[in-house]
């Protein structure tokens, strides 16, 4: 048993693949349980697929380098956003209408350039459903620095992000500027898909943003729980994920996937029975 | 009982706590409020009663800073709302997430929050807060139960008792009995003429007629206009309620005065 344990350990891209899923499972289970309880998962899934343009273009310019992408990443759930609120303020369409539409184009725009681009050993798949075993110790010091950078705003305006989500008239009324703290909260939705996208990749970002946090949600009855659990549960999903990646042979990013749903559907039974 | 301190806005004494002058809402092209004016004194303690779509909801939110009347103006203490912490909005009950994770003292506690600054926890301090405020609507034996798990009549006084930690001084309630039993009913309004006799300005829109009229000594009547304002006496006159139901509100006169025998104000659906 413990040797079926500490053999995958013996490879270096083993041991930062496993860091890099824990990094990404502790941010999205706490940013996960916000959107969940601000019904935002649609959301967050159309930030995560739209920032696939913006992730190809920083590939291209930067040539494989991760800063380049990071930001083309961050710049396009920014427009991405801002097209979906633009959108559905200057038209009758409601919002999930507007979220669609736009989340649509810039995944086929993502495609589109990434497809074309033949010139690169890129693949797209990689994009889409992550690619954790080529993580680089330069990739996880830059993961665990945005990781730390997402955690740090969440502790300075955990009770504000509680109060918009539990009573917005309350926010309102308490003077909170909600609608600065929602922009910086998209950008951190944003900056949690980059952190994750190499574990899950765009595609799979919601099985470890909104999965864990909807398991803890069984399970806590206070917020500050709820995200505790949520970050352990994705750390486990990440970190069994893998073990089974190795030994089945199975892509990491569906493995870790679908771990957080088993682990899902495991607390959904337990709490129906009692 | 000490005078509230209250964090923003320095209050000006010697003027009314909430001052209105000639405020007009529009909602594109319907008027919601028209030329409202009135004053209220500390203390007062005010029944707004009126049918539906006469813009109870509207007037509470041009209160609490929510909304900016098109025309007129509204003076807190002096000041205009949106600087003020003080006043407490208790909207109907569906408009909060109530399976959000958080127990009934968490909730409390949110009241306190503007006076905590980012990165800042609730201190002993605030924690003693909000146990007091538990203690004055009853519901301290229920502080670690989930607000998603205690009865409707509990979560009002919860959200009463969050008006109070937060040290509110003009509190506005919208609708605080809709679906609650007779005896919760008596129970909060208990608790809100306690806070009354500590100072606290409290504004509570209901559909009882006869409850605004047996409980409070100012009643407010309004259908977009203000109809009438002040003691029921004066304001509950077949010829206001009139104006203000149509033929939607039966009463009979009697020798002492008359007794409404119902409201049938629902059926109209405008906003």
């Amino acid at each position: 048993m413990m040797d079926l344990i500490l053999a995958p350990l013996a490879y270096p891209f083993m041991v930062r693949a496993l860091v890099a899923s824990a990094i990404a499972g502790i941010v999205c289970g706490v940013m996960g349980s916000y959107v969940l309880l601000r019904g935002m998962t649609f959301l967050g899934d159309a930030l995560a697929h739209s920032i696939l343009p913006g992730v190809a273009i920083g590939y291209l310019l930067g040539k494989g380098a991760k800063g380049p992408v990071l930001w083309g990443a961050i710049i396009a759930a920014i427009l991405a956003s801002l097209g979906i609120g633009a959108l559905s303020k200057q038209t009758k369409l409601r919002e999930d209408a507007s979220i669609g539409i736009i989340f649509a184009g810039m995944l086929a725009l993502g495609v589109a350039i990434i497809s074309s681009v033949r010139n690169y050993a890129v693949d797209l798949a990689h994009f889409l459903f992550g690619n954790i075993l080529a993580v680089s110790w330069g990739d996880l010091a830059l993961m665990g620095g945005l990781g730390a950078a997402v955690l740090l705003v969440v502790a300075a305006f955990y009770k504000e992000f509680m109060v918009i989500a539990f009573d917005p008239i309350l926010a309102s009324t308490l003077r909170i500027r909600a609608e600065l703290l929602n922009y910086i909260f998209l950008v951190m939705i944003s900056v949690t898909v980059v952190v994750s996208l190499q574990a899950v990749g765009v595609a799979l970002a919601v099985a470890l943003l909104i999965t864990p946090a909807a398991t803890a949600y069984f399970l806590a009855k206070r917020l500050i729980t709820m995200m505790a659990l949520s970050a352990t549960i994705g750390v486990v999903s990440g970190v069994i994920g893998l073990y089974l990646s190795y030994y089945l042979g199975m892509a990491s990013g569906a493995s870790i996937a679908l771990v957080s749903t088993l682990l899902f559907l495991l607390a959904f039974t337990l709490s129906r029975k009692t | 009982m000490m005078p509230f301190a209250c964090k923003g806005l320095e209050h000006r004494t010697g003027i009314p706590v909430l001052d209105l002058k000639g405020v007009t809402v529009r909602y594109g092209e319907i008027t919601a409020l028209e030329r409202i004016s009135f004053s209220l004194e500390k203390g007062d303690f005010v029944a707004l009663v009126g049918p539906n779509g006469a813009g109870k909801s509207t007037l509470f939110k041009v209160m609490a800073g929510l909304i900016k009347p098109q025309e007129g103006e509204v003076k807190v203490y002096g000041y205009e709302p949106r600087g003020h912490i003080c006043i407490a909005y208790i909207p109907q009950r569906s408009e909060v997430n109530w399976n959000f994770p958080a127990t009934v003292s968490d909730v409390v506690m949110m009241g306190r929050i503007a006076r905590l600054g980012p990165f800042m926890w609730p201190r002993k301090k605030d924690w003693e807060r909000v146990h007091e405020a538990l203690e004055m609507v009853g519901l301290a034996e229920l502080a670690h139960y989930p607000i998603r798990e205690i009865s409707g009549g509990q979560q009002q006084k919860a959200f009463i008792a969050r008006a109070l930690a937060q040290e509110a001084e003009l509190m506005l309630l919208d609708e605080p009995f809709n679906g609650l039993d007779a005896p919760s009913q008596e129970e909060i309004l208990q608790v809100l003429k306690e806070l009354k006799d500590r100072g606290v300005t409290i504004i509570i829109a209901t559909h009882d007629l006869e409850m605004a009229a047996q409980h409070f000594n100012l009643v407010m009547l309004i259908n977009r206009r203000l109809l009438g304002f002040g003691c029921p006496e004066a304001v509950f006159t077949p010829q206001l309620l009139k104006q203000a139901y149509g033929g939607h509100l039966q009463f009979l006169q009697t020798p002492e005065g008359f007794s409404i025998v119902g409201d049938t104000c629902c059926s109209q659906g405008q906003r």
